[in-house]
């Protein structure tokens, strides 16, 4: 019985949100957290969820944790309902919530671990190696037994990071996980995060602001906006995307100011960069057939190109490109928020 | 058994935790003792030169109430702080986290809390009794059971107003006026009016003080207190927490359990 289940359910989603929706009232004014969202994880990925502040971002890995109870909407991890199978969802999940916050300060980087497994019922005596390991591959091995309020911004982030992973669950969630680590150090995470999902075959959800930890990291990017999911993809769709509608057009000479007041009018993420013998043009499509509003444009005003090359489009940009896409949805629909 | 076992592992870390930070941070713990220590000789050495006979006359009521409320606002404080400290430090919603719940954390960190609290009553009790010439009894197989079934109506109390906390955040001028009625209720006696009895710390206080002033064993005590000890510290307990769960539940759906 046990045999045919764990295959099926190695196959299902491991996280499923479905209709998720949670508002917060005060006074006269509500305000919509999270409106009617659904997405699922697979095991083994890595998401990241991005957003503006603002965004839903926070109150929904809170929802999915358990630690805010949503208005509506279903949240399964592992096939355990959150808000009613609380003991089960803990006994596979951990989480950094507030980078540094997440630890007793007046303990040493070795206690706050050793209190941490403990609380997930892992005898810290018997686990000494793993501390250990986790100290030496986030740097952190000669600062084991110092107090973590003596530590500095971006240490502290890591002893926060260490007892996540010392706790040893198979979905980690990680709220900033990179926010004032240094290069090395990020990049240090960044590698035993993409080990702990491709050998240990773990499922991490990043939320971040840093476009080159997602980029790097994670096999999905789940886009939030207005409570809502501007964007689901996989993160190398997600870039191929807006590559395929942003163009690099040079042109030689000067491009005169009717000719550059037309296209700024007709496409507003146009931008112009001066050469001595040539003009550049950057620009990003909201479809690929409006290259051809683009040429005529340029036909219109006696433009000539000489290149015209698809521009490199990193997550960042993509991630800006859907921002402001929603932006003007948004103000053509009108304000949702009650 | 899982869960049997993650408890014990989480008490045992948690008594680890708070031994640590008060050997670490000595210096503190030792001026907490003396701060303790300073407000009775400042009411007994004081009190001696304006009325040196009323308090040589209840010297050894003064000691047994100051044991006993030193132990109570340690336990309450312990509760009812340690909650929205916890928050505070953006470390209450990792313990929410833990597989046996966020009730069962609170009850084992009170618990160790109050051990703690037990130390420290026990260190300030040898110092009122080296200094104020104070005889009494310590009978610790007596005293100690009935200093638990005293102070777990508290620990009620601190169930409820952390709850109050989780909602509410910064109530801890509520707190302090609670560490004052504490006091008063350990004054109350239940011979003066029996309907006190039913208040937390009032019996107890009044049981606990017969034993450490006259040397009564507690089989010696009438059956009827000791049962209405019990029913009063498992009702105000059992409230105190169902409260304490239901201010939880209200802060998970307003989305503010680990604000500060």
């Amino acid at each position: 019985m046990v045999a045919e289940r764990t295959p099926k359910s190695r196959r299902e989603p491991l996280i499923s949100v479905e209709g998720l929706k949670k508002e917060y009232s005060s006074g006269d004014q509500t305000v919509t957290a999270v409106d009617d969202i659904s997405f699922s994880i697979d095991r083994g990925s890595i998401v990241g969820i991005l957003g503006p502040n603002g965004a839903g971002k926070t109150t929904t890995i809170k929802s999915l944790l358990g630690l805010v109870e949503p208005d509506a909407g279903k949240v399964l991890i592992d096939g355990s309902e959150v808000s009613e199978e609380r003991k089960q969802v803990y006994s596979r999940v951990s989480a950094m919530l507030e980078g540094a916050r997440n630890a007793y300060w007046r303990l040493t980087v070795e206690e706050n671990m050793s209190f941490f497994m403990s609380h997930r019922g892992i005898n810290p005596r018997s686990n000494t190696d793993r501390r250990r390991r986790i100290l030496e591959e986030l740097g952190l091995a000669d600062k084991a037994n110092v107090p973590v309020r003596e530590l500095s911004r971006g240490m502290k982030q890591k002893a926060a990071l260490a007892c996540v992973l010392a706790q040893d669950t198979p979905v980690l969630f990680l709220d900033e996980p990179t926010l004032g680590l240094d290069v090395e150090a990020t990049r240090a995470l960044r590698s035993h995060l993409a080990a702990l999902a491709a050998e240990d075959g773990r499922t991490i959800i990043i939320s971040s602001h840093e476009m080159d930890t997602v980029q790097e990291l994670c096999d999905r990017v789940i886009v939030m906006t207005n409570g809502r999911i501007a964007a689901d993809k996989e993160t190398q769709s997600f870039t191929d995307l807006f590559q395929a509608q942003a163009y690099e057009i040079e042109v030689e000479d000067d491009i005169e100011q009717p000719a550059r007041t037309a296209i700024e009018r007709r496409f507003d993420t146009a931008e112009f960069a001066d050469y001595p013998s040539k003009t550049e043009l950057t620009v990003t499509l909201d479809h690929k057939r409006e290259v051809f509003d683009l040429m005529d444009t340029f036909r219109d005003h006696d433009v000539v190109p000489a290149k015209v090359n698809h521009a490199d489009v990193d997550l960042e940009e993509a991630y800006l490109q859907v921002m402001q896409n929603n932006t003007e949805r948004a103000v053509m629909e009108g304000p949702t928020n009650g | 058994m899982g869960d049997i076992r993650t408890a014990a592992l989480f008490t045992r870390a948690s008594l680890v935790k708070s031994l640590t930070v008060m050997k670490r941070y000595h210096v503190n713990t030792l001026g907490r003792l003396v701060t303790i220590y300073m407000f009775f000789a400042m009411m007994v050495f004081g009190g001696r030169a304006v009325a040196p006979n009323l308090i040589n006359d209840s010297l050894t009521g003064i000691v047994v109430g100051f044991f006993i409320w030193t132990i109570a606002v340690g336990s309450y404080s312990a509760v009812a702080s340690d909650l929205s400290r916890e928050a505070q430090w953006g470390t209450l919603e990792l313990l929410s986290m833990s597989p046996i719940g966020l009730g069962s954390v609170v009850v084992l960190k009170s618990l160790v809390n109050m051990f703690i609290s037990f130390m420290f009553g026990f260190a300030v009790l040898v110092l009122m009794l080296l200094t104020s010439g104070a005889q009494i009894s310590v009978d610790l197989v007596s005293v100690v059971p009935l200093a638990v079934l005293s102070v777990l109506p508290v620990l009620g109390i601190g169930f409820f107003m952390g709850g109050l906390a989780l909602l509410y955040k910064r109530v801890s001028s509520i707190f302090n006026i609670m560490q004052f009625a504490l006091l008063a209720l350990i004054a109350l006696s239940p011979q003066v009016n029996p309907l006190v009895k039913y208040l937390p710390l009032t019996l107890g206080s009044a049981l606990i003080t017969q034993v450490m002033e006259d040397g009564t064993s507690i089989t010696a005590l009438p059956v009827s207190s000791l049962v209405t000890l019990c029913v009063v510290a498992g009702a105000y307990l059992s409230v105190g927490y169902l409260a304490f769960s239901y201010f939880q539940r209200r802060a998970r759906q307003r989305g503010v359990l680990g604000h500060y």
